[in-house]
C-alpha cells in the first residue's frame, strides 16, 4: 500500500523550477535509496541457462517472441521512477516507485503466484515467490521488496518531506 | 496479456481525485442549474394555483365555521338560551377559549354544543369544557372523546368516563354522583390545559389556530366581495349565484349557436335549404315524402304490427333454442357425471391392494370407458386366458388325493423314547470296583491300587494310594502324573485318550 504524500507533486514542480539544485539532491538520495533494491531485484533474475530452454529468445517466433526470455532484457526492466504516473481509477498518482517493465521479467516474476506452481512451465522457473498478499508476490522485484522489509520506502518518505523542509526554508515559507 | 502495470511497487503517492468525483460534480452544477431555471419558470404558475388553493381553502375554512356557528346558536335556541345576549357571549368564550389553550374553534364548538345538550346550562357547559380541556391535555384523549365522556356521565353513564383512564376507580364512578366526579376530575387535572398551552406544542398550536382565523377571515372576506358583485346585503349572494347561472346559460346558448349555425353551413353547402332553415329555427323537419297523412299512419302502423311479429316470432324461436340447449346440456352433464363417476370409482379401486386378475378386469372397464379399444382388447384377452388358468387350477386342485400327516410316525418314536426313560429309572447302579469301571468302560479293567478304600460309598471321596516313588509335595505327585501321561499318550494308551476327551483334568 502505497503512502499517500498530499502535494509532493506540487513540491517536485515548484523544486524543479525554483530550485534545481535541491531537486537533484532529492534525486540522487533517492536514487541511493532504491537503487540497493533494485540491485537486488536484478540478483533474483535467473541467467540464460538456468530457464527453460524452449523459452529463450531465438526458439519463440510469431506473437510469443515479444515474451522470450533474456536474462540481460529481463535485469534491465527492473527499474525505478520518480516522475508521476498517470492517475488511476481510484484518483491517486505514483510518485515514486519500482517497477518490473519487460515481459519476461514480468512472467518470471508472476508465473504461479495465483494458479500454484503446476504444469510443464512454472516447476521448471525455480525462484521463490516471495512477498505479502497477492499482489506483492513475486520472484525477482516483489521479492527484493519484501528482504527490504520496508526500509528503502521509510528513507524515500524522509528523502521527500527533508528536501520539502528544505525549500521552506529556502523560500521563507513557514 | 501481461499488465505491466500491476507490476509496480507504489513507494509514495498523491491523492489527487477521481474523474468520476470530478464528473459527479459537473453533473451536479448543471443539475442544480438547470432546477434553479425550471423553479424560476415553474414558480409563476405554481404561485398562480396556490392562490386560487389558499382561496378556496379559506372559502371553506370560513363556510365550516360559519356552519358550526349556527348550529351552536340553533342549539341555544332550541334550549330556550338563546335570548339576549347568549349567542354573543358563548361565541366571545369560545374564541378566547380558543386563543388561551390553542385548541380550534371547529372542535371547541361541537364540544360546548354537545355539553349544553346534556346540561341545558351555559354556565355548566363552560365549566364541564374548562374540565373537559384539562382532561384532554393531562390523558392525551381528543376533545372530541372527553366531552362525549362527560356528557354521558352527567347523565348517569359513568362507564366511559373509566375508559378514559382519569385515575377513577370503577367503584368510585359507580357509587359517586357526578358533582364529586367533577370535583375529583377538577382536583387530578388542575391546570394542565394552560400548562399544555404555555409548551412549545402549544405555542404551535396557537399559531395554527392565528393561521386558521386568518384563512377564515379571507375567506369571510372573499364571500362578502362575491356578495357585494351581486349587489351587497343580505340577498347579495343569491344575486351573485343567479348572475353565474344566467352567464353559464349565456355560454351555453353561444356554444349551442356556434354549433347550430356549423350545422345550417353545412346543411346549405349540401343543397339542403329546408333542413338547414329547420334547424335555425329550432323546428321539427317537415315531411318531404309527398304521402297523404292518413296513408302514412296506416303504414306506420302496418309497418309497427309486423315488426312486432317478428320480435315475437324471433323472442319463440330464441326460447326454442334456449330450451334446448338446456335440455342437451342437462343431459351431456349426467351423462358426464356418470362417466365421470365410474371412471374415478375405477381409479381409486386400482390405486388399492388388488389381485392381479382384479386388476385387469378393472383396468379393461377403464380402457372401455376411454374408448382405449386396442388396450381393452388386449385386456380381455389376458383375462380370459388368466380365467382358463385358474379354471384349470382349480381342477388340478380338487383332482388331488388327500395330503398325508406327515407326524403320524413321530407316535412311535416318542413310545419308545418313554420305555427306555422308563427302564433307566428302573436300573440300580453296581458298586464300583475299578476307575474304569466307573466310567461304563468295558474290557480291560484295572483295579483299585492295593490300601486303596472307598470311604463312603454315597460320597465321592476316595483315598488312593499311588505307588509313586518318592513324593514329597503335591506338586512332586502332578508332576508324576503328568509324565505318566506323557508316557500314556505316546504309548497311546486308553487312559490318554480319555485325557484327549477331556474327562481327565489336574490341577
Amino acid at each position: 500500500m502505497p503512502t499517500s504524500v498530499k502535494g509532493a507533486n506540487d513540491l517536485r514542480k515548484a523544486l524543479k523550477k525554483f530550485a534545481p539544485d535541491l531537486a537533484k539532491e532529492t534525486q540522487k538520495e533517492l536514487a541511493a535509496f532504491l537503487k540497493p533494491v533494485i540491485r537486488d531485484a536484478r540478483g533474483f533474475i535467473p541467467s540464460n541457462e538456468q530457464v527453460p530452454s524452449g523459452w529463450l529468445v531465438g526458439k519463440q517466433k510469431g506473437k510469443w517472441e515479444r515474451v522470450a526470455f533474456d536474462s540481460g532484457i529481463a535485469k534491465r526492466g527492473i527499474k525505478y521512477k520518480t516522475t508521476p504516473s498517470k492517475v488511476n481509477r481510484s484518483g491517486f498518482r505514483a510518485l515514486v516507485s519500482i517497477v518490473n517493465k519487460s515481459a519476461a521479467g514480468a512472467i518470471y516474476e508472476t508465473a504461479g503466484r495465483k494458479s500454484g506452481i503446476t504444469g510443464r512451465f512454472t516447476p521448471r522457473l525455480n525462484g521463490q515467490i516471495v512477498g505479502a498478499g497477492q499482489k506483492m508476490q513475486g520472484r525477482a522485484m516483489f521479492r527484493a521488496w519484501a528482504q527490504d522489509q520496508g526500509k528503502a520506502k521509510g528513507y524515500v518518505l524522509q528523502a521527500i518531506f527533508n528536501s520539502a523542509k528544505k525549500f521552506n526554508a529556502r523560500t521563507g515559507v513557514k | 496479456m501481461i499488465n505491466n502495470e500491476a507490476l509496480r511497487v507504489d513507494i509514495a503517492s498523491e491523492f489527487v481525485g477521481a474523474k468520476a468525483f470530478k464528473a459527479a460534480d459537473t453533473a451536479t452544477v448543471r443539475l442544480q442549474k438547470q432546477v434553479n431555471s425550471l423553479a424560476k419558470s415553474y414558480l409563476g404558475l405554481y404561485g398562480a394555483q396556490r392562490l386560487a388553493y389558499g382561496l378556496v381553502n379559506s372559502a371553506k375554512a370560513f363556510a365550516a365555521d360559519d356552519k358550526a356557528a349556527r348550529v351552536l346558536g340553533q342549539t341555544l335556541n332550541n334550549l330556550g338560551l338563546g335570548f339576549g345576549q347568549n349567542a354573543a357571549i358563548v361565541n366571545d368564550y369560545i374564541s378566547n377559549l380558543e386563543k388561551q389553550t390553542g385548541v380550534l374553534d371547529d372542535e371547541l364548538r361541537p364540544a360546548m354544543d354537545r355539553l349544553l345538550r346534556a346540561t341545558g346550562s351555559i354556565t355548566k357547559s363552560q365549566k364541564l369544557l374548562n374540565l373537559a380541556l384539562d382532561i384532554s391535555a393531562g390523558t392525551g384523549k381528543s376533545l372530541a372523546q372527553v366531552t362525549q365522556s362527560l356528557q354521558k356521565a352527567y347523565l348517569g353513564q359513568t362507564q366511559s368516563l373509566g375508559r378514559l383512564g382519569v385515575g377513577l376507580s370503577k367503584a368510585e364512578l359507580t357509587s359517586a354522583s357526578f358533582e364529586e366526579i367533577q370535583t375529583r376530575l377538577a382536583v387530578l387535572f388542575e391546570g394542565q390545559a394552560s400548562m399544555a398551552a404555555d409548551t412549545y406544542i402549544g405555542k404551535m398550536n396557537k399559531l395554527t389556530v392565528a393561521v386558521n382565523n386568518a384563512k377564515e377571515t379571507i375567506g369571510k372576506g372573499l364571500f362578502e366581495g362575491l356578495s357585494a358583485t351581486g349587489g351587497g346585503g343580505a340577498s347579495g349572494f343569491d344575486t351573485f349565484t343567479k348572475v353565474i347561472d344566467v352567464a353559464a346559460k349565456g355560454v351555453a346558448l353561444l356554444l349551442s349557436t356556434m354549433g347550430k349555425t356549423t350545422g345550417a353551413i353545412a346543411l346549405f353547402a349540401q343543397g339542403k335549404t329546408g333542413s338547414a332553415t329547420d334547424l335555425i329555427l329550432g323546428r321539427k323537419p317537415a315531411d318531404r315524402s309527398g304521402i297523404v297523412p292518413s296513408i302514412g299512419a296506416e303504414l306506420k302502423k302496418a309497418a309497427a304490427e309486423k315488426a312486432a311479429a317478428k320480435a315475437r316470432a324471433a323472442m319463440v324461436k330464441s326460447t326454442k333454442a334456449q330450451t334446448a340447449a338446456i335440455k342437451e346440456q342437462t343431459a351431456l352433464q349426467k351423462a358426464g357425471t356418470l362417466f365421470d363417476l365410474q371412471q374415478t370409482q375405477i381409479i381409486a379401486a386400482l390405486k388399492g391392494e388388488i389381485s392381479a386378475d382384479e386388476r385387469k378386469r378393472l383396468e379393461l372397464q377403464l380402457a372401455i370407458l376411454t374408448g382405449n379399444t386396442s388396450e381393452a382388447s388386449k385386456l380381455a384377452g389376458e383375462l380370459a386366458k388368466s380365467q382358463g388358468l385358474s379354471q384349470q387350477l382349480a381342477a388340478y386342485l380338487a383332482s388331488l388325493p388327500d395330503a398325508k400327516n406327515p407326524f403320524t410316525a413321530w407316535k412311535s418314536y416318542l413310545d419308545m423314547i418313554e420305555a427306555q426313560v422308563r427302564r433307566i429309572t428302573t436300573v440300580s447302579p453296581a458298586p464300583i470296583t475299578s476307575m474304569a469301571s466307573g466310567y461304563g468302560v468295558t474290557g480291560t479293567q484295572y483295579s483299585l491300587p492295593n490300601g486303596s478304600q472307598q470311604v463312603s460309598a454315597a460320597g465321592v471321596e476316595f483315598t488312593v494310594n499311588v505307588n509313586a516313588g518318592s513324593v514329597i509335595a503335591q506338586e512332586g505327585l502332578v508332576d508324576v502324573i503328568r509324565d505318566s501321561l506323557l508316557n500314556d499318550s505316546l504309548q497311546a494308551k486308553f487312559a490318554a485318550i480319555y485325557r484327549q476327551g477331556g474327562l481327565g483334568q489336574f490341577g
